[in-house]
């Protein structure tokens, strides 16, 4: 972390809650610290698009919206995020997020709509109405779409900041630890600390 | 839940964070984060920030503490440099927002 105080906690509850994670063997990790630090400029409303985006009702399964956010990590090579969120879509859909992802091992529909947020990081401004028909033929709706442009968007803003700002896993087992966490509780962090 | 009511919550998810992000007060003026969310800074700032901005839109994945260190001695706080990196960053995504929005709209219902 490029920011030292930022990983710390401002408030002793948030230190103290810092210090509980990581004795529990699951540290909260960078990006939830900065949103800590940061509650309303930064951690409350992203964090409520995260969980949103990622957990709340949709067209997709979590695995598959994990998906989307791998792919865009990958695609603005993130590998802190990567690490991450491509450990919960592989453990969620029962297959490795990995290079060869397009391969139809996560089927159609996902792998279609995983392409179409993938060229949209890369290069936004091709992105045309030949894009989008070929995620139609797959059987995707523009809704469903339009909920994957979402993870994109979510996940665009927090690949930058955590590469400018350095964000590490303090080890693999830390990682694996994190990602089980987050596949199972979700992006929330509890509103007392987040003041 | 109906798709649009489910498009309508994340519009207005995203839309507070803009205004956090945009318009809250911070250490930074509200137009210095503007014009690194546009990614136009040259009017408002100089090097090493507008460096910086632009590398963490275009390829944030290659800023290395070097370019932090440049911040810290041109008189950034550290405050400074997250809001302006989270401005840049939301920004470089927003771009990817509209751009998949409008590609949908302009495509109209399957």
């Amino acid at each position: 972390m490029r920011l030292p105080e930022y990983g710390v906690g401002r408030r002793p509850a948030q230190r103290a809650f810092i210090a509980i994670t990581r004795r529990l063997g699951a540290e909260v990790d960078d990006v939830g610290k900065v949103s800590l630090r940061r509650p309303g400029f930064f951690g409350r409303p992203f964090l409520a698009l995260t969980q949103l985006s990622l957990r709340g009702r949709s067209a997709w399964s979590v695995g598959e919206r994990e998906l989307f956010a791998a792919v865009v990590s990958q695609a603005n090579a993130c590998s802190f995020c990567i690490g991450t969120h491509g450990a919960i879509a592989g453990s969620a859909l029962g297959r490795p997020v990995d290079d060869d992802w397009r391969d139809g091992r996560f089927g159609v529909r996902a792998t279609a709509a995983a392409r179409f947020v993938d060229i949209l990081t890369r290069d936004p401004a091709s992105v045309d109405d030949d894009d989008v028909a070929a995620v139609r033929a797959a059987g995707v709706d523009d809704a469903a779409l339009a909920e994957a442009v979402y993870v994109a968007f979510a996940f665009n803003t927090v690949n930058r900041v955590a590469d400018a700002l350095g964000f590490r896993h303090p080890s693999e087992g830390a990682r694996l630890r994190g990602a089980r966490f987050l596949r199972l509780n979700g992006y929330r962090i509890p509103g007392f600390l987040m003041r | 839940m109906h798709p649009g009511a489910r498009q309508e919550l994340l519009a207005a998810a995203a839309r507070r964070l803009l205004e956090a992000v945009l318009e809250s007060p911070a250490v930074t003026p509200a137009d210095l984060r503007r014009a690194a969310f546009d990614g136009d800074l040259d009017r408002h700032t100089a090097e090493p920030v507008t460096s910086y901005v632009a590398k963490v839109r275009d390829h944030a994945h290659r800023v290395t503490d070097a370019d932090i260190a440049a911040l810290r001695d041109d008189g950034l706080s550290d405050d400074a440099i997250f809001e302006l990196t989270v401005a840049a960053a939301l920004g470089a995504a927003h771009r990817r927002l509209v751009a998949g929005l409008a590609v949908l709209d302009r495509g109209g219902a399957p």
